[in-house]
């Protein structure tokens, strides 16, 4: 059939590389995934073991541990979405994206945090998702956290950098917490973010890919979908292209499925149904992008901390964010730490300035402001059908971020800071003492401070309103009846806390719906 | 045997096993020239760009992104190494330029009050920072220990 299938990992997981489809292909299934993150992923599996034909199709490559080593360069354009470059259009807003068998998953942090029940009941309130309260979503969380062993953090694995800030908030009374996470047996080399050597880190490359693939799904890398084929109000054909390294088109691939699931992320969701031209009588497609805008403040110790060590995230400071009360506002505050490309690349200026804040490195806290966003940009696409991608933090949020930054500039210095550093292309430094209103002087405008986002989110939105949102509260496009949407694009609005569960969960409910009503759902 | 697995080799600058794929000869002396100004260690004794693969690990990212964002990046040196008589009135292309005088290039471009000129430099400084600090031998300098449990650096690849 013109393809040849991979073997790969302890888990004998058959799938199928582009470099292995010699010919076109012309594919048929019961239900084609698109996309194989904590959304794709759990779908796929879940399918698979209830009887389903399933063929999953994933646009980045298929790596193992083998593959994954520890090198920034090397890592980057293997892992992430353009080599980890992706950004809007104005480049103000830096997006981190994963781009493999297993999409960010294989290069996240672990933090495990159920869907927040304030935001469940406003989703319920404002969206009419009556079928999505947080005991719906119970059965869901339980499976997906025993598959991924979610469990706590313990207290020999929190390092450095995290104790430092764990110190500095207890001495200042600030409410924060030990998290749960998806590791097991972990080394804490602290090499997550490159993906993990030692297949310690429980992502759906090592969970659910090789369990969807056990029931029988086959999956097929490095097959980019470039458009969804409907007559009137189905899919009939998915429209894939084979590419090879270098992003050049080799083969194409046709799968004609009676149902269709898009996992692609919450930028490659809306593109994907923007170049096909369908599900979109809302208009709502590619709009209300919330992505979790983030801002990293550095903290200089006179000590040793290698933050880079360890496990990078396992303190979580909540102390800014109630969403009981607000279920609209707050931030949380997140320790971060860099490698060094990443670091150097984030750091402001150039030369000699920036060098001497190099020689620092291993002396360096990281501590990010992470926005619950109202904000909303947007995902069209260009002539070309590749996503432009625009966003920019409101004045209201601008506020909140200068107070979270002199927040984190507090907690830096309460733990033992002897400079800390905000991150405008001039930088501020600050010393010990020093009057935070300097921060105040200099606001947070575009351009001039990095931003990053590893969570977008909301492009696709639910509701049971057609004429506000893409899918209704089983993820089921209002529009084209055998598609499904299912990834942090159909949070209807930010989430608020990281997202890893929620979209795991959001896809094993829908899962469960999709079998139990397969033959209705295909009628 | 876990002290062991973390043993880094000390690896010094060799020779890359392919030449250039995307960038030219001529590009790889406009970035090199980039690259060195933006990592200016002054006198802290750190490796010189030319002394590393920067530029080998630069060209290896280029090929594998978008072929349309190779152009551009193939441009904007161009761009930069014709554009001192514009950004701070001097006759002279980029590399013949003294260190403080393409530092201002550079920190013109960063200023920009076009978002164009602004990206620019971005993408510049990303790349450069790319490809030195991915260096074995730069490390030392900034006290990283590189690897936890190294492994050979993948093979270079070679233009479709």
């Amino acid at each position: 059939m013109g393809a040849a299938g991979a073997e790969g990992g302890a888990t004998r997981t058959m799938i199928t590389k582009g470099s292995q489809i010699t010919s076109d292909l012309q594919l048929k299934a019961e239900v084609c995934v698109i996309g194989t993150g904590a959304g794709g992923a759990v779908i796929a599996k879940e399918l698979a073991e209830a009887g389903r034909d399933v063929i999953v199709l994933e646009q980045g490559g298929y790596y193992t541990k083998e593959d994954f080593t520890q090198r920034e360069d090397e890592m980057m354009p293997l892992l992430y979405e353009d080599g980890g470059q992706r950004a809007t259009t104005d480049g103000s807003l830096l997006i981190l994206q994963g781009r493999n068998v297993g999409g960010s998953t294989v290069h996240n942090l672990c933090y495990c945090f159920r869907t927040p029940k304030p935001i469940l009941e406003k989703w319920k309130r404002e969206d009419g998702l009556r079928d999505l309260s947080y005991d719906d979503l119970v059965p869901s969380f339980e499976r997906v956290e025993k598959m991924l062993k979610v469990k706590d953090i313990k207290p020999h694995e929190v390092n450095t950098l995290n104790n430092k800030l764990r110190e500095g908030c207890e001495k200042l009374g600030y409410h924060g917490l030990i998290a749960q996470h998806n590791r097991e047996n972990c080394t804490t080399s602290g090499f997550c973010l490159l993906g993990c050597p030692f297949d310690a880190k429980q992502s759906m490359l090592i969970t659910y890919i090789p369990a969807a693939s056990k029931a029988g799904a086959r999956i097929y890398a490095n097959c980019a979908v470039d458009r969804l084929v409907a007559v009137e109000d189905r899919v009939r054909r998915v429209e894939a292209s084979v590419l090879d390294d270098f992003g050049r088109v080799q083969h194409k691939v046709n799968v004609e499925a009676s149902l269709v699931v898009l996992s692609a992320g919450a930028i490659n969701s809306p593109q994907i149904l923007l170049k096909s031209g369908i599900a979109n009588s809302s208009g709502q497609v590619g709009k209300n992008l919330h992505v979790h805008p983030s801002v990293v403040l550095a903290g200089i110790y006179d000590e040793d901390i290698n933050g880079y060590t360890g496990v990078p995230q396992s303190y979580y400071i909540d102390e800014f964010i109630d969403l009981e009360k607000d279920p609209n506002s707050g931030y949380i505050l997140m320790p971060v730490f860099g490698f060094p490309v990443t670091t150097a690349a984030q750091l402001p200026g150039f030369g000699r300035e920036h060098t001497e804040i190099m020689q620092s490195f291993h002396r360096m806290v990281g501590l990010l402001v992470l926005m619950h966003d109202q904000s909303a940009g947007e995902v069209r696409i260009n002539r070309a059908g590749k996503p432009e991608i625009s966003y920019s933090v409101s004045a209201k949020e601008q506020k909140l971020f200068v107070e979270g930054m002199k927040h984190c500039a507090e907690i830096l210095f309460a733990s033992g800071a002897r400079k800390v550093m905000v991150p405008y292309e001039d930088p501020l430094w600050l010393k010990p003492g020093d009057a935070l209103s300097a921060v105040d002087a200099r606001g947070l405008r575009s351009n001039e401070i990095q931003i990053a986002s590893t969570h977008p989110q909301s492009t696709c939105r639910m509701g049971e309103d057609p004429k506000r949102s893409v899918v209704n509260s089983w993820c089921r496009s209002h529009d084209v009846k055998n598609l499904f949407v299912c990834d942090m694009s159909v949070f209807p609005s930010s989430l608020g806390a990281p997202p890893q569960i929620t979209t795991a969960s959001l896809a094993d409910r829908t899962a469960h719906y999709i079998a139990q009503n397969f033959a209705t759902l295909v009628a | 045997m876990v002290a062991l697995a973390r043993l880094r080799p000390v690896l010094a600058a060799v020779e890359p096993a392919v030449g250039l794929q995307v960038l030219s000869t001529g590009d790889a002396a406009i970035f090199t020239a980039i690259a060195s100004r933006m990592v200016d260690s002054g006198g802290a004794g750190f490796p010189k760009v030319s002394e590393t693969q920067t530029i080998h690990v630069i060209d290896q990212t280029l090929l594998v992104i978008d072929p349309s964002l190779q152009s551009q990046v193939r441009w904007l040196l161009k761009i930069v190494q014709y554009c001192p008589p514009v950004v701070i009135r001097r006759l002279s292309t980029f590399t013949s330029l003294s260190d403080a005088e393409q530092d201002d290039v550079l920190r013109a471009w960063s200023r920009s009050n076009y978002e164009i000129g602004r990206l620019g430099f971005r993408a510049l400084k990303n790349l450069s920072m790319l490809g030195y600090y991915s260096q074995d031998v730069v490390w030392p300098f900034i006290h990283y220990r590189g690897p936890w449990a190294p492994r050979a650096r993948k093979a270079a690849r070679l233009a479709p």
